[in-house]
């Protein structure tokens, strides 16, 4: 028996980043509270907070690449870009309220931007969806890929 | 850790990642032809794995052990667990998972050699 596989879309590729911040988040965070809470507790919580958001943000992404609404993960998302450009702006015009860094903090230069650009990559991505029912990114090889490999998308 | 093999391993990851891309973009990406190249990286995380367990074992101390360790178990599991998603997947966005992934494991490592020379400072 030949177990049908879905190909990868650009929604897993998100998904996957979210998870990979779901761990840095939680983990930056958690260790930093546990050995030195005294020294930023308001910037360890916003890492755990972050996390949080992270985490919510990867079960409704995954939930929108299986067919599910994607209004829910389009609010999360939102919340989220929210929540960095606040973090950011605050880390810039008050720096002695983060005397140490979160994971949101100048926009998450410590990661590359990749937290600013993440939200909106995953708001495009949502609003391609939402509008085609499907993954609205479709892959450039796909007409290559031999056709027992790829199934329709879940409605 | 092992310096100069970490040094390879980063070194490895970034021109893995930069060969998948070029290859995603030129359509010329076939999940079978970076195999060779993912078990010789992973081979040498997990040499790497062991040689740390070795040294910390013997009396080594690092500044941030919970930390080191963290990243020590994900390093381990991150290649696995990236090439059972795009294993019989030639699409592009296989290939971006494959180079996010590589990318990921290069800042483990390179992060890895920072939590260890903690405690030699």
């Amino acid at each position: 028996m030949r177990e049908e596989r879905r190909r990868i879309g650009a929604g897993r590729v998100l998904i996957a980043c979210y998870a990979v911040f779901v761990v840095a988040a939680a983990s930056r965070g958690t260790v930093q509270l546990a050995t030195h809470a005294h020294r930023a507790p308001l910037a360890y919580c916003l890492s755990e907070l972050a996390a949080l958001i992270y985490l919510l943000g990867l079960f409704l992404l995954a939930r929108a690449d299986r067919g599910g609404s994607p209004r829910a993960a389009a609010l999360c998302c939102g919340v989220e870009l929210a929540g960095v450009l606040a973090v950011g702006i605050a880390s810039i015009i008050r720096p002695s309220a983060f005397p140490d860094a979160t994971v949101w903090s100048h926009f998450g230069s410590g990661y590359g931007l990749f937290p600013l650009v993440l939200p909106v990559l995953a708001l495009c991505w949502l609003r391609g969806r939402g509008a085609s029912g499907s993954d609205s990114t479709p892959d450039i090889c796909a007409t290559s890929a031999p056709a027992s490999t790829t199934t329709p998308p879940a409605s | 850790m092992i310096g100069p093999l970490a040094f390879s391993t980063t070194l490895g990851c970034v021109i893995a990642a930069l060969v998948v891309a070029g290859s995603a973009i030129m359509r010329r990406w076939r999940w079978r032809s970076i195999v060779p190249t993912l078990l010789i990286i992973q081979l040498a995380i997990m040499v790497q794995a062991a040689a740390d367990a070795i040294t910390l074992a013997g009396g080594h101390r690092v500044g941030e052990l919970a930390t080191h360790i963290a990243y020590l178990a994900a390093s381990l599991v991150v290649l696995p667990v990236t090439a059972t998603q795009i294993a019989h997947d030639d699409g592009t966005w296989a290939a971006l998972l494959l180079v996010v992934a590589l990318l990921v494991l290069a800042v483990i490592v390179v992060r890895m050699q920072t939590t260890w020379r903690i405690a030699d400072a």
